[in-house]
């Protein structure tokens, strides 16, 4: 069968490998997580038109 | 089951799981992978474009929002664009209430592109979360559900609000007038989700000896793609599914691996 869209990016192999490096970088970085949750529980003002 | 109907119950759930910080315990510091401003009471998430400002703001490199956008994007590529984003489905739900009719214009795929650079660019200069000031989901999601939840504190109506309202009724006359204009043209989380659908682990392919070059998966298409090579592979392709219904032959399919 033949498909359209051949491309060197279409190897899953090359796809698995780029989930796993940013799955790395998220895994190794989840020291960032408590800052994001402290700016999801405060309410940036501005950003919501107040002031 | 439809898939138009699946497409419509997971874009409630998403509006549902991204509303869980209703429940205080449930605000996260996980990364949304759609549009959905933080700003909102009850939101579950954080806006990723926001917290990119916010360390950009810090001078700091958001390494956790980048890996979090990369294991989205090689996974589902732009789908939550078509299947999640709440902004994008109030979109779908004006091209609807206007009979699915909207002006042919062509992709322009590297507006996107731009405004995200000039986001990233206005809060090195700014030193401040320019986009959220005129982002206009945060305008939904953020500033008018604000006001609802807290009335007396929001009382006084100030200019921050205002340029919310108008960024909020411009995007969506546009959107009225070209369907899914804001997730064509403009949005920059589009842009970092729509690089990932060439490396996408879902993606739609088509196959080729049963298409019969009938062009009705591009009459479908709510993102004017025009060219059926960039179906599935365009930075505007948000893998709706619109076209996989639309084909005759069924020559367009969802797959797992290309």
């Amino acid at each position: 069968m033949k498909k359209v869209h051949l491309h060197i990016l279409s190897n899953l192999k090359i796809k698995l490998l780029l989930f796993i490096v940013f799955f790395i970088i998220t895994l190794f970085n989840t020291g960032e997580y408590q800052t994001i949750e402290a700016l999801v529980k405060f309410v940036c003002t501005s950003c919501v038109g107040i002031g | 089951m439809k898939l138009k109907n699946k497409r419509r119950l997971t874009q409630i759930a998403a509006l549902v799981v991204s509303n869980l910080g209703f429940f205080r315990i449930l605000k996260t510091g996980f990364v949304c992978p759609f549009l959905y401003c933080y700003g909102c009471p009850f939101a579950t998430f954080g806006c990723p474009i926001g917290i990119i400002q916010n360390f950009i703001v810090y001078r700091q490199i958001p390494w956790f929002a980048i890996g979090s956008l990369g294991v989205y994007g090689t996974l589902l590529g732009r789908a939550f664009c078509g299947w999640a984003c709440p902004f994008g489905a109030l979109q779908d739900m004006l091209n609807y209430l206007r009979g699915g009719k909207s002006f042919r214009v062509k992709p322009f795929w590297y507006t996107k592109f731009i405004v995200l650079f000039a986001v990233l660019g206005a809060a090195w200069y700014a030193l401040d979360t320019v986009f959220c000031k005129l982002c206009p989901s945060g305008s939904l999601f953020g500033a008018i559900i604000f006001r609802l939840r807290y009335p007396t504190y929001t009382s006084t109506f100030s200019q921050p609000f205002y340029i919310h309202m108008f960024t909020l009724i411009l995007t969506v006359v546009l959107a009225l007038l070209i369907s899914r204009f804001w997730c064509r043209y403009l949005c920059p989380l589009g842009a970092i989700a729509g690089a990932f659908n060439k490396v996408s682990i879902v993606n739609i392919s088509l196959d080729a000896d049963k298409c019969k070059k009938c062009n009705a998966c591009l009459d479908a298409c709510r993102m004017g793609i025009t060219k059926l090579e960039d179906i599935g592979n365009s930075t505007d392709c948000i893998l709706c599914g619109r076209c996989v219904e639309a084909c005759p032959t069924k020559a367009l399919h969802f797959t797992v691996k290309k």
